[in-house]
């Protein structure tokens, strides 16, 4: 297993490399001679007041919470899915349980337009 | 070391293959949809060429990037479309990765695709690609968790998160019949989760092109093949999950897996072409509100057909 | 090694960035020719091109946005007489009744080839702080925000004006030449987030320095009003116009095939099988049921002698309806409740339909002219002010559908829409 994990891993960084190695190969053969004008962001013609880094409003940190919910009750289910047919009706019942008080939260949510943002 | 190395070249013929077929579909559909003229060699030729001149044009930056973040995004897409690939089995027992938890190394990647994007909004410290990157955090979290539960429930009947005995199990009966709401609702997120048009709100046209606003060069070519290899990526593990992999008559198993993940290919092109833009707020509403009930509906029912 | 790859991108369709401009051509058919690629951002383009002469407030954004263009880059000046500014002169010229897809194909192909040497930076940035803040990312000064860093100020603190909190604020000019606005349209937003706070539309440039035009297109319209004129003309003459409304709310949706489609029949001599089935796509496709509730225009401030936007908001006022040469033709007006960007969405595709038929029932028949005209050409400074505050509070990709929904016509001569019942 740990070979195939390698494999994936060599993919996942040959893959990287090959777009850095070529990004900067165009870059050494034709080098980027930038005026100032090209700098400006485009925003349609005018030069913007600020830069655009700030402290953005995510007006969807409400929703993030509830994913990060979901995404806990998610490390329960990758094991539950593997043993499920073994386990049988219990374990549909529990699963079941867990998931019916999770939507409650979605509901809540919902209903309380954490969903929506305007 | 060599198995390393034929791994590698397997995984790049087959990601440079899929992008190209998935452009040429791209420009094919395109074509009839507007109507346009222009015969086969066009759309053959039209995407190679198109990508010629984004590779001839030279790699615009800003004033005060983050150059380091910048570079790094489409490194880290491709990279990630690489590893939703090696994931997928092409005969029994034969995959790169054929790993004993494939659907999560699967997941773990298509969640990923959240940082390449945020970064490539982030870096360029312009209005637009920011508030494009942010979009992307709302459409990827949203979808998330559908995508994950929906990949779940095709594993219940093979008792394991191995992609190959998901295929294996399904020797007997797809699980697109068998998980019924499986495949469509894949279909609804995985391009958002790769935010393909209808779910284009990161890289909009109301954005001006958002993340890819400020891009140019080959750093743009990189980045737009990337995202054709995550779409077929996803695809392809969409076809081994619900289509039944390398299952069929007649022809060789891997011949099977390339003509059901083109299919899933085509489907999402289409949908591209033909079906508007979900608006941010309403996908969000609609990932929580039906899409997450409909995957949970679908992991309960599989779950109730094995009992 | 690059040569190859230099010829396939020569022959690729050239990459082009529109700037429109007073021209008497029809510059929309432009995206029709498959020679050259109409994109979203200057930065994915070759070439410029500029249709038309621009007016003075916009010169400025036409030299910074033809900056932004990577190299290697041309200009292609498309138009009558002199060039509007002076960096300009050298670029590839093209007359109004010309080709300027071929020239467009050709400046591509010799940027690329590099025969034609890329053209330097025209803009001069004014206004640009010292480089150096103090500290290691220039952000010095006195506490975090303090100094100047890297020529830009950091943005502004504001409350957010759904929720209290104390937050960045970007004010934004979204300029001129923006590919998701009106093109020649700008406005200040203040961003909070990606919610538009307020907003103010800048007013019609071509109108402030006395170049307003007349589309190709729309001339019916003007011809109305002092000639006799086919109805089924004055007709065909609107579902072109709101065709290419509809081409544009289709781009914005990001169904670029089904908007050059929509522009085609547009274009051509519709005939209406290509129409409905035209129609047909657009429905399936959600684009024209997006927006409901969204930047609602009021009956009262909608007001009179508005066209689409007046009828979409319920106020039943066509021009038409009192028009002798549309009396045996059955005509009446069509109107939606709610006015918001749906109704006015289903209000054009309603009157396209609504057209369509007349253009059959009508035949032969010629309008005298007198009655007023029945103009779907909106000018800006008709509707700024309602207009800026229905765009306060929504997100940005809901206000850039709802300032496409108007269906402002830059450059449209201001006596264009004359309010029902005044000769």
């Amino acid at each position: 297993m740990l070979s195939s994990l390698a494999a994936a891993l060599f993919v996942f960084l040959a893959a990287a490399l090959a777009v850095l190695v070529y990004r900067w190969l165009d870059g050494a053969v034709s080098p980027n001679t930038q005026e100032e004008p090209q700098l400006v962001p485009f925003t349609g013609g005018h030069e913007p007041a600020a830069h655009a880094w700030s402290r953005f409003h995510v007006r969807y940190y409400a929703m993030a919470v509830l994913f990060l919910a979901f995404d806990m009750e998610m490390v329960f289910m990758y094991p539950w899915a593997v043993v499920y047919v073994r386990e049988g009706l219990t374990a549909l019942v529990e699963m079941l349980m867990f998931i019916v008080i999770l939507l409650v939260g979605v509901l809540y949510a919902w209903r309380e337009n954490a969903l929506s943002w305007q | 070391m060599t198995a390393l190395l034929f791994a590698g070249v397997a995984v790049g013929a087959a990601l440079s293959a899929g992008v190209l077929t998935a452009a040429v579909f791209d420009a094919a559909v395109g074509a009839t949809v507007a109507r346009t003229a222009g015969g086969p060699r066009g759309v053959l030729l039209t995407p190679l060429r198109r990508a010629a001149v984004v590779a001839v044009q030279r790699r615009t930056t800003t004033e005060r990037p983050d150059a380091r973040a910048w570079a790094l995004a489409p490194a880290l897409l491709l990279g990630l479309a690489a590893v939703m690939l090696t994931v997928v089995p092409v005969a029994p027992g034969v995959a790169v990765a054929d790993v004993p938890h494939g659907v999560v190394l699967f997941g773990a990647a298509a969640a990923t695709v959240l940082i390449p994007v945020f970064l490539q909004g982030w870096s360029p410290n312009s209005a637009f690609p920011l508030l494009g990157g942010y979009r992307m955090f709302a459409q990827g979290l949203s979808s998330m968790i559908p995508f994950a539960l929906v990949l779940i429930a095709a594993a219940l009947p093979a008792e394991s998160l191995a992609i190959g005995d998901i295929v294996a199990s399904q020797q007997g009966l797809w699980n697109v019949v068998r998980t019924p709401l499986g495949l469509p609702v894949y279909l609804a997120t995985a391009p958002a989760l790769a935010f393909w048009q209808p779910f284009s709100g990161p890289a909009g046209s109301d954005l001006a092109g958002g993340v890819e606003l400020e891009a140019s060069g080959p750093h743009l070519l990189a980045w737009r093949c990337a995202q054709y290899g995550v779409l077929v990526g996803m695809s392809a593990v969409g076809a081994a999950v619900f289509l039944g992999g390398w299952a069929g008559p007649a022809l060789p198993g891997p011949v099977w897996v390339v003509l059901k993940t083109l299919f899933l290919v085509f489907v999402l092109v289409v949908a591209r072409h033909l079906v508007a833009r979900v608006r941010m707020e309403r996908f969000v509403v609609g990932a929580w509100v039906v899409l997450l009930p409909a995957a949970l509906a679908d992991v309960f029912i599989t779950g109730w057909w094995l009992l | 090694m690059t040569n190859p790859l230099r010829h396939l991108a020569a022959g690729a369709p050239a990459p082009t960035y529109l700037l429109r401009g007073a021209l008497d051509a029809d510059a929309d058919a432009v995206r029709l020719d498959p020679r050259l690629r109409v994109v979203d951002s200057p930065r994915h383009a070759t070439v410029l091109l500029v249709a038309g002469r621009l007016p003075d407030p916009l010169l400025t954004p036409a030299a910074l946005t033809h900056d932004a263009l990577p190299h290697p880059r041309a200009s292609v000046w498309w138009g009558d007489g002199d060039p509007p500014a002076r960096w300009l002169r050298e670029a590839v010229r093209v007359p109004a009744d010309g080709d300027p897809a071929a020239a467009v194909c050709d400046a591509h192909a010799q940027a690329v080839l590099g025969r034609r040497p890329s053209e330097p930076a025209v803009g001069t940035v004014v206004d640009r702080a010292a480089w150096d803040g103090v500290g290691p990312y220039g952000h010095g000064g006195s506490g975090m925000t303090g100094g100047t860093p890297y020529g830009r100020s950091l943005p502004d603190r504001d409350d957010d004006p759904r929720d209290g909190l104390t937050l960045d604020v970007l004010r934004v000019t979204v300029g001129p030449f923006f590919s998701a606005l009106p093109p020649g349209l700008s406005i200040d937003v203040r961003l909070y987030g990606d919610l538009v706070g307020a907003c103010e539309l800048h007013e019609d440039p071509f109108a402030t320095s006395g170049l307003s035009f007349v589309a190709p297109h729309a001339e019916p319209f003007e011809r109305a009003r002092t000639e006799r004129v086919a109805v089924a003309n004055l007709e065909q003459a609107r579902i072109s116009h709101h065709l290419r409304a509809l081409a544009r709310t289709l781009r914005l949706h990001g169904l670029h095939a089904l908007s050059d489609r929509a522009l085609r029949v547009a274009v051509a001599p519709t005939s209406s099988r290509s129409v409905e089935r035209l129609l047909r796509l657009v429905a399936a496709s959600g684009a024209p049921r997006a927006g409901a509730g969204t930047a609602v225009l009021t009956a009262e401030a909608a007001g009179l002698g508005l066209g689409v936007v007046a009828r979409a908001s319920g106020v039943a006022d066509d021009a038409r309806e009192h028009d002798p040469a549309y009396a045996p033709l059955g005509f009446e007006p069509v109107t939606q409740r709610r006015g918001d960007v749906r109704a006015r969405t289903q209000q054009r595709v309603a009157e396209i339909r609504q057209s369509l038929r007349l253009c059959q029932a009508a035949g032969d028949a010629v309008r005298e002219p007198g009655p007023p005209v029945e103009d779907p050409r909106l000018p800006v400074d008709a509707l700024r002010e309602p207009v800026a505050e229905t765009l306060a509070g929504l997100e940005w990709g809901d206000a850039v559908l709802a300032l496409d929904s108007f269906d402002f016509a830059v450059g449209t001569p201001r006596a264009a829409r004359a309010p029902a019942g005044v000769p």
